[in-house]
């Protein structure tokens, strides 16, 4: 048969399932442990709004399967707020508007918390290119930006640890 | 968009993956999945069985070879791309990483992957053939193969691979300290497959003569192409006019299917700016060797 | 209770943000569980053909196939989808229109029409197992000769994309007034030109879908989906079932983008409808983007042919146009679409002579709809390139043709003798278009140019400018209703549903402030037809003009009665209560709080014999209002490869009073940012055998980070008079003027006669030949 059996920590939380083979990530997180904040946009990798972070990296989920990610770390969208609040990146994604319809959001949070997590400092071209892979098609990507940008300048520069 | 249904198979060494590859035929190796998975999602591929080789990890190393670095097949885009040791010693191989899609799919593409997927635009497949790389393949019957990256890709999305032949190893000779080189491509949008690209290796003597030179063009044919006209520069003192002559004879040989003219003229512009680079660079290497 | 500063016209922040930044939004794919289960269509592979048969047996035999169901099956069981819109008779014949009428079976059954047409549809336990039973369904096509293009199918000898009727023209139109002939003979220069703006569409992020299940107990059909106009998608389903209107409930969950596309109603929304109450099963069907790019409507697609007379002043003396709309296989749209280009062609000058004629034509590809602009670009494209060739013939730089002909405080509001769609004569009310046109020359000024150059030493550098008016904040009415709930809060609904754009904190401003009470005490549900019982929707930028109307007038009338009820109270007439923030007040000083009120309508209370305080109401504009807007941008082309780069851009807009400026400069930016793929990137292209060629997002190219620039952005006050609010629509101002603005920029960088750019999207190929004919020209 076509099932495989998968050992996987999503949010913190470990997770054993057996999946169909071909079942996405994506799919899986979606469908089977409830997490539907990471969207389909494209399911060709183009969009960028399944974007996930396994083991600290940002995956298109769409373009991964499950059985690939047993036994990896995953985080979604759903884990990277401040406890129960907004983390300084959400806050300021809605102080300058960078969402609308809010369905490219998900990805914008993912891909931009990767960013802020693994580089110092950080300058308009820099986060336009590491959003670079992710579609917003209704803010013309003014407030993301820009509140990517704010978020490096206000935070310690401690924090930020170099490029692998 | 969901994939015909398939088997899928988690590989635990490389003797194991040979030895399925040996045994059926139909099995199809999945690495990244950055391109595979794609056109699954679409059904215009539908394997019926996945080997899963992205846990060999004895093929995510790198070697530091003393006239040669030695990247397993696994590497992922990101770390070719970020690897100081790569850096340092085949500059062109990380820029050509570098332009790949975006950050998400270098996390997750594979060197080996990408090469054995050959796509004519792809960045990687043209950097091995401009920096002469050496692919080692394997299979469960025959003894290790060393390919020539130029011999390597054999047309549109084609290989010299075997259906039982796995790529393991890419073999890159580090560049020399005074040897420059060049990347450019040429994109409706950043991070687009090319509509044209060019890299290039110039190896200039102190005193502005060529003494090594090598580049390729992709994008504009089925394959990468080896840009034999530059050869004809060494021994002599190149000044800008030379590289565009150059890039287009290069460019009238081409023949690519859609907007020709346009193509050969992005052939052209692209070339001509990778060798400035690269002799630019060149330069640079020689005046910090006087410096220091 | 207090409220503090005015809610309207401030930068709330938005009340959507939080759930949708943690993954908590609910779009309708995310309405899907365990026991849904997912329908997937069988669609043509053909443009045209007839269907000879479909073999659904191997299909059905698939493990986890609950049913396979063909346009046979649904014969005289389903009827077809009804025209979304019909202009008035004023209209009709001021412009002589005519349209065609064609009924398109939500399944096909005896034949095709373009690729990607629903013929089957099959409902199984997964999409997986639904997408593997749909390629087992075999189809037997009889091919016929397709026409993929618009002037091809004009042609006598062209076949029909629907033999029924006698031609491929779906609608047609003209129009006019003065005596064009006359003044172009007096005419110094004359430029005439064929424009063309290719296919493409809003693309939104979240394709379509929908979820509707068969509700036993109220039996009726409860029904989800992902659009701007649920009020229609109800009549589309009830017209195609038959059945009556209180056993369809249609609810918007969040919508992940609309655009236009979504303000259609579609075969898949009755099919998935119907399958529920049939198969007594939660159905979904959630579009994946390969059918998005076949299956959703599409848009522009337009080819005008205009003529610009000028005097030797470069003052307008005639403008006429002859267009055609390339309307694929068919469009519920084809009237709004076809009229607002001979509607808007007039920009905003003085014409004294116009005359137009336009037709939407038949061909064998994906039907189309109203795109953000819908017919507006492609009008306003002819007019502003024609203006910057007639520049260039008589010497003009490209501002000045524009102010000498733009229309002045003087000349505002200015009366045009034709008639709307509503049938009302138009009258553009406006304060000053001249002022906007320098408003944006200040924000992005010729001289950018100068100043961007050392930072991008390897481009060539231009500049270019136009302007656009737009008709906004259409009728017939919109639904606003306002409810006090238990506890003293309120819930607003209103009829023009949100695709993203930000009505649960907007409406909740209007609402807020129209009550007195604080922001916090206002919820705004989601599009619902159980909550206002008529709607239209959201699109064509009417939102906040005439549902946001709507919210505030049934508001003033919660607060009249909520004071008659508190006069009650306190046993005084109503006359000596004011309303007060947070409630009511007498003249004798006592006061009555909204939380009081509603706890003396509940069972048990002084009031409770009373109705509650729910009032719904409608709010008709008597007609469209007017913006106007300004755009200017700096582009870059690499000279070595004809790409062209948006470097800055900018908006002036005169519009009326805005209800959230961040939300209005939003709307601004991100129609620029959907301007710019349409004007550099996106198409949608066709073989001649109508066989779509772009299928997926490799071939159809969305702008990224780098390909949308900074935009600023200037909001200039103008009368809005026509609706209580004091507000205009501003949804696609941002898009209008991008496409001429940014030709003329290219035009400008490559230092080409003015012009010469006439069709989008502008490929880099063009631009290159551009340059090495600029380039053979200065040698």
């Amino acid at each position: 048969m076509n099932d495989v059996r998968i050992d996987i920590e999503v949010n913190g939380i470990r997770y054993e399932r057996t999946v169909d083979a071909r079942t996405s990530l994506a799919d899986f997180l979606r469908e089977q442990i409830g997490l539907t904040g990471t969207h389909l946009g494209c399911e060709h990798g183009v969009c960028g709004a399944c974007t996930v972070l396994v083991d600290g990296r940002s995956v298109r989920s769409c373009l991964s399967l499950a059985a690939q990610a047993g036994g990896t770390t995953v985080r979604t969208v759903e884990g990277l707020g401040d406890g129960d609040g907004l983390s300084p990146l959400q806050q300021a994604m809605s102080r300058h508007h960078g969402l609308q319809c809010g369905f490219c959001t998900p990805g914008f949070v993912v891909a931009a918390t990767e960013l802020l997590e693994n580089s110092a400092e950080l300058d308009d071209h820099d986060v336009r290119e590491a959003l670079s892979g992710n579609v917003c098609r209704c803010t013309g990507y003014h407030g993301i930006v820009a509140a990517v940008l704010e978020v490096a300048r206000e935070r310690q520069p401690a924090t930020g640890k170099a490029a692998e | 968009m969901k994939p015909a249904p398939f088997a899928y198979v988690r590989a635990t060494s490389v003797a194991d993956t040979l030895a399925v590859l040996d045994s059926d035929p139909q099995v199809k190796l999945l690495a990244g999945g950055q391109s595979l998975l794609a056109v699954m999602n679409l059904r215009l591929a539908r394997p019926s069985r996945i080997l899963d080789i992205g846990q060999l990890r004895e093929l995510d190393r790198v070697f530091d070879d003393d006239d040669s670095i030695l990247i397993g097949a696994l590497r992922t885009h990101r770390r070719v791309e970020t690897d100081p040791l790569i850096r340092a010693r085949v500059p062109l191989l990380a820029e050509a990483a570098r332009h790949i899609g975006h950050v998400a799919i270098r996390n997750r593409g594979t060197l080996g992957g990408s090469l054995a997927h050959a796509d004519p635009a792809g960045e990687l497949p043209a950097a091995m053939v401009a920096l002469g790389a050496t692919l080692y393949v394997e299979s469960h019957t025959r003894a290790r193969r060393e390919i020539a990256a130029e011999d390597f890709f054999t047309s549109l999305f084609t290989t010299a691979l075997e259906p039982s032949d796995m790529l393991t190893w890419i073999r890159v000779p580090a560049s020399h300290p005074t040897t420059g080189w060049g990347f450019t491509e040429v994109a409706r949008r950043h991070g687009d497959f090319a509509l044209a690209g060019a890299a290039a290796q110039i190896t200039l003597a102190a005193d502005g003569v060529v003494t090594r030179a090598r580049a390729v063009l992709f994008g504009v044919a089925d394959r990468p192409v080896l840009v034999t006209a530059v050869e004809q520069t060494v021994g002599n003192r190149p000044d800008p006019s030379t590289w565009r002559q150059v890039a287009r004879e290069a460019a009238a040989a081409l023949e690519p299917a859609d907007e020709p003219e346009y193509q050969r003229h992005l052939a052209v512009t692209s070339l001509t700016r990778a060798f400035t680079q690269a002799a630019d660079r060149s330069r640079a290497a020689h005046h910090r060797g006087t410096q220091s | 209770m207090t409220t503090s500063a005015p809610l309207m016209g401030a930068t709330v922040p938005r009340r959507e943000d939080e759930r949708f930044l943690t993954g908590r939004g609910a779009f309708v794919a995310d309405l899907t569980g365990p026991g849904t289960w997912h329908a997937v269509f069988v669609r043509s592979s053909y443009a045209a053909a007839r269907i000879r048969a479909v073999e659904t047996a191997a299909a059905r035999r698939l493990p986890g196939v609950l049913a396979v169901l063909t346009g046979e099956d649904l014969a005289g069981r389903l009827g077809p989808l009804g025209s979304l819109h019909k202009p008035q008779p004023a209209f009709v014949e001021a412009f002589s229109f005519h349209s065609a009428e064609i009924d398109l079976p939500c399944l096909a059954i005896e034949r095709v029409h373009y690729v990607g047409e629903p013929l089957a549809v099959v409902v199984a336990e997964s999409r997986a197992i639904a997408e593997d039973a749909a390629e087992l369904v075999d189809i037997a096509y009889e091919r016929d000769e397709p026409v993929a293009d618009a002037r091809t199918a004009l042609s006598a000898t062209a076949p029909r994309v629907h033999p029924e009727l006698p031609d491929n023209v779906a609608a047609s139109l003209q129009a006019g007034f003065g005596d064009v002939d006359a003044a172009r003979r007096r005419a110094a220069h004359v430029v005439r030109n064929t424009f063309r703006i290719g296919r493409h569409s809003g693309i939104p992020l979240e394709c379509r879908g929908v979820l509707s299940r068969w509700d036993q107990a109220r039996q009726r059909v409860e029904v989800w989906t992902s659009t701007q106009v649920p009020h229609f998608v109800r009549t589309a389903i009830t017209t195609a079932t038959g059945w009556p209107t209180h056993q369809v409930r249609v609810r918007t969950p969040d919508v992940g983008g609309g655009f236009g596309p979504k303000a259609n109603v579609y075969a898949e929304e009755v099919v998935v409808a119907y399958l529920a109450r049939l198969l007594n099963r939660e159905v979904a069907w959630i579009e994946d983007r390969a059918e998005h790019f076949q299956a959703t409507a599409q848009g522009r697609d337009q080819e005008l042919e205009a003529e610009l007379a000028v005097d030797s002043d470069g003052r307008i003396l005639s403008w006429s146009v002859d267009y055609v709309v390339d309307v694929g296989a068919g469009s519920l749209w084809v009237a709004g679409i076809i009229a607002n280009t001979a509607l808007h062609l007039l920009g905003a000058y003085r014409i004294p002579h116009y005359r137009v004629s336009g037709r939407a034509v038949y061909t064998n590809k994906t039907i189309v709809a109203q795109y953000r602009g819908a017919g507006r670009p492609e009008a306003c494209f002819a007019l502003e390139r024609s203006l910057d060739a007639a520049a260039d013939a008589a010497g003009l730089p490209p501002e000045e043709i524009r102010r000498r002909n733009i229309l002045r405080a003087e000349d505002l509001p200015h009366e045009v003798p034709l008639p709307y769609r509503d049938g009302v004569p138009i009258t553009y009310d406006g304060a000053d278009f001249g002022r906007c046109l320098d408003a944006c020359l200040k924000l992005l000024p010729a001289e950018t140019v100068t100043d961007l150059a050392a930072d991008y030493p390897d481009l060539l550098l231009g500049h270019g400018i136009s302007t656009y008016v737009e008709a906004t904040g259409r009728g017939p009415y919109e639904s606003g209703r306002a409810r006090l709930l238990p506890g003293g809060t309120f819930e607003i609904a209103a009829g023009s549903a949100s695709a993203g754009q930000s009505h649960e904190t907007t409406f909740a401003q209007v609402a807020a402030q129209t009550l007195g009470v604080p922001f916090d005490a206002v919820r705004v549900r989601n599009g619902d037809t159980d909550a206002v019982a008529y709607g239209i929707g959201s699109f064509a930028s009417r939102s906040a003009v005439v549902g946001g109307s709507a919210v505030y007038t049934a508001c003033r009338r919660l607060r009249e009665r909520g004071r008659e009820l508190a006069a009650e109270l306190l046993d005084v007439r109503p006359d000596d209560v004011d309303a007060v923030d947070g409630g009511f007040s007498s003249s004798d000083g006592r006061d009555i709080g909204w939380e009081r009120l509603a706890t003396e309508l509940a069972p048990g209370g002084g009031l409770a014999d009373h109705q509650p305080l729910d009032q719904t109401s409608t709010f008709s504009p008597p007609t469209v209002t007017w913006t106007m807007g300004a755009h200017a941008a700096v582009v870059g082309i690499d000279p070595g490869t004809g790409i062209v780069r948006v470097l800055r851009y900018a908006v002036a807009h005169e519009g009326g009073d805005e209800i959230n400026p961040a939300v209005v400069e939003g709307q601004v930016r991100g129609g620029v940012a959907q301007g710019i793929g349409g004007t550099l990137l996106e198409e949608f292209a066709y073989s001649a055998e109508g066989q779509p060629q772009t299928t997926t997002f490799a071939e159809y190219l969305l702008p990224g980070t780098f390909e949308v620039p900074p935009t600023a952005v200037a909001h200039l006050h103008g009368p809005a008079d026509l609706n209580p609010l004091g507000v205009k629509g501003v949804g696609e101002s941002g898009t209008i003027a991008v496409y001429s603005t940014v030709a003329a920029a290219v035009e400008d960088a490559a230092s080409s006669a003015a012009g010469r750019i006439t069709t989008t999207p502008i490929r880099p190929s063009t631009v290159l030949a551009l340059l090495t004919e600029t380039e053979g020209e200065a040698s």
